[in-house]
């Protein structure tokens, strides 16, 4: 069963709001301080906290930071009765999973369950919730190019765009910029509801993005919530738009249009504020002229255009880029953050990426889990990176449009991966609650991972 | 927006955290009392004893609000009685 842990120093509201989580089916756990929170956490280490941010032995803010540097995989929600901290509140940005204003509706709470725990309901979403939430919306921009696209998005969010596109090559940071646009905008205390438009079938379409009622359709036991509804004053973004089948387009440009919809099997229209961010790799306005996307969805989204530019186009981003993702996996793999020698820093800059930033993060953390000494240089490099004539191959992930992706380069990086989780776990005698805290991951996610 | 590199009036300042402090607990005790709703609306209702708890809880939620207006309407009085010229 998923555990969660109330937080608040309001004895009646705690109740209640326990009350209601035990009805949801979680076991939950109270604490009436900052310090009897922290130790129950740690004793009980629940899947997720409801932490209020005024406590009367200590701040909250003090009591997520504390927790989440003993606990890294608690997801927490803030809740709060006045939301005077707005600096504070940016603090927390990224840290945590939720923000709740007291008074809510305890419905909130099924909308926020859902999108945090995986339950077993009926037809589960194919939603990708950001595996990293724990992490601040980072984005390397050091070029002109990048610089541009930052200024576009914040004008963009300062607007409170209805609908946007994001388009780039696989591998730009779409999700991360669509993130930022959703933190810069009016909807930003909302939900950030993510899905994977390949992922959803052209049945299942109307039934994932507008929920349905109870008994709609065979193996509808219970009235279930779609994506516009969970991302209710929030942000909807769709990944990969290029691939929704075109069927369903008119129904998607429809809820543009007037933010409004039925449940499927439903009589009440149901009214939303989201705003709808798109991504996709591929061309649309060809795909458009091969009538494999309708003209009128294309239009509407193109409004508010953002291309990103691949890492070759901007090449001043290389190594600021590199720096970020190697002191993050020296955090995340506790390792020493080592250097760059002048030759390891011109191999970077001297290739193309076509994985762009995910190939180049891909291979700092091959980089940084694998160099023995503080030192990385081109001798440690991929020999495909090495060799200049090989540089648009070789990638640990390449975009379809360019070449097949190398498999036995991803093979590789998961066997660094693996050959690093025994080493730790022999260092500490095969104890993998020990093994788990060294590597920095969950003793799930290492179960996980020892698994694969 | 409050233009932060002014310089703030120690009333003006007292005003805020009075006027920010008062909306926290008036939203607590809203808290309670839309939780208690529910509970109630669902089928929490069918239990007496628990009913009966809710609606005890709602009333203590009410007189604690009552109580917060007193307090709230003593702290204007006493603002009255000093008046500050921004105010007028």
């Amino acid at each position: 069963m998923r555990s969660a842990l109330v937080i608040d120093d309001n004895h009646e509201f705690a109740s209640i709001l326990c009350y209601q989580l035990k009805r949801r089916g979680l076991s939950v756990q109270m604490a009436h301080s900052g310090e009897a929170g922290l130790a129950l956490a740690q004793d009980t280490r629940p899947s997720l906290i409801f932490l209020d941010l005024r406590l009367s032995d200590m701040s909250g803010l003090d009591v997520l930071s504390r927790v989440k540097g003993s606990l890294p995989d608690v997801e927490v929600v803030i809740m709060t009765a006045y939301p005077e901290l707005s600096s504070a509140l940016a603090a927390i940005r990224g840290k945590v999973a939720d923000y709740l204003c007291k008074p809510f509706a305890f419905d909130e709470l099924d909308a926020l369950l859902g999108r945090m725990l995986d339950d077993d309901g009926v037809t589960r979403a194919p939603r990708r919730l950001a595996a990293d939430r724990g992490r601040s919306v980072e984005l390397v921009a050091e070029s002109p190019a990048m610089q541009d696209v930052i200024a576009l998005v914040r004008r963009l969010g300062t607007t409170g765009v209805r609908a946007a596109l994001i388009t780039g090559e696989s591998g730009t940071g779409k999700e991360l910029v669509a993130r930022l646009l959703h933190t810069m905008g009016p909807r930003r205390d909302g939900p950030f509801v993510e899905v994977n438009c390949s992922a959803v079938s052209e049945t299942l379409f109307e039934s994932e993005f507008f929920g349905h009622e109870r008994g709609a359709f065979t193996g509808a036991v219970g009235a279930r919530r779609g994506l516009a509804e969970l991302a209710d004053s929030g942000t909807l973004f769709l990944d990969e738009i290029g691939e929704m089948p075109l069927a369903s387009q008119p129904k998607l440009l429809r809820f543009l249009d007037d933010q409004v919809f039925l449940r499927v099997g439903g009589e009440r229209k149901i009214r939303v504020d989201v705003q709808i961010v798109a991504a996709t790799n591929r061309d649309l306005r060809a795909m458009v002229a091969q009538e494999r996307f309708r003209p009128d969805l294309y239009f509407r989204l193109n409004v508010a255009s953002i291309v990103i530019p691949p890492l070759r186009a901007r090449r001043e981003d290389i190594l600021p880029t590199a720096a970020y993702w190697r002191e993050d996996a020296s955090a995340r793999y506790r390792r020493p953050v080592v250097a760059f020698s002048a030759d390891a820093e011109e191999l970077m800059l001297r290739h193309d990426w076509p994985g762009n930033v995910r190939e180049l993060r891909n291979l700092v953390e091959r980089l940084v889990l694998l160099c023995p000494g503080d030192r990385v240089d081109a001798s440690q490099f991929p020999p495909e990176l090495v060799d200049t004539t090989a540089s648009s191959s070789g990638s640990l992930s390449t975009p379809p449009s360019h070449s097949p992706p190398a498999r036995s380069e991803s093979s590789s990086l998961a066997q660094a991966e693996r050959t690093h989780i025994q080493k730790v776990l022999a260092s500490v005698g095969g104890n993998k609650t020990k093994a788990a805290e060294i590597l920095g991951i969950s003793r799930q996610t290492l179960r996980a991972k020892l698994a694969e | 927006m409050i233009d932060r590199t002014g310089a703030v009036d120690d009333t003006l300042q007292t005003l805020r955290k009075t006027v920010a402090d008062a909306a926290h607990s008036f939203n607590n005790l809203f808290a309670i009392t839309l939780g208690r709703a529910e509970m109630l609306l669902d089928d929490t209702g069918a239990d007496p004893a628990l009913r009966r708890e809710c609606l005890e809880s709602i009333r203590r939620a009410a007189v604690e609000g009552r109580e917060l207006v007193q307090q709230l309407r003593l702290a204007a009085q006493s603002r009255a009685a000093t008046p500050d010229s921004r105010f007028r």
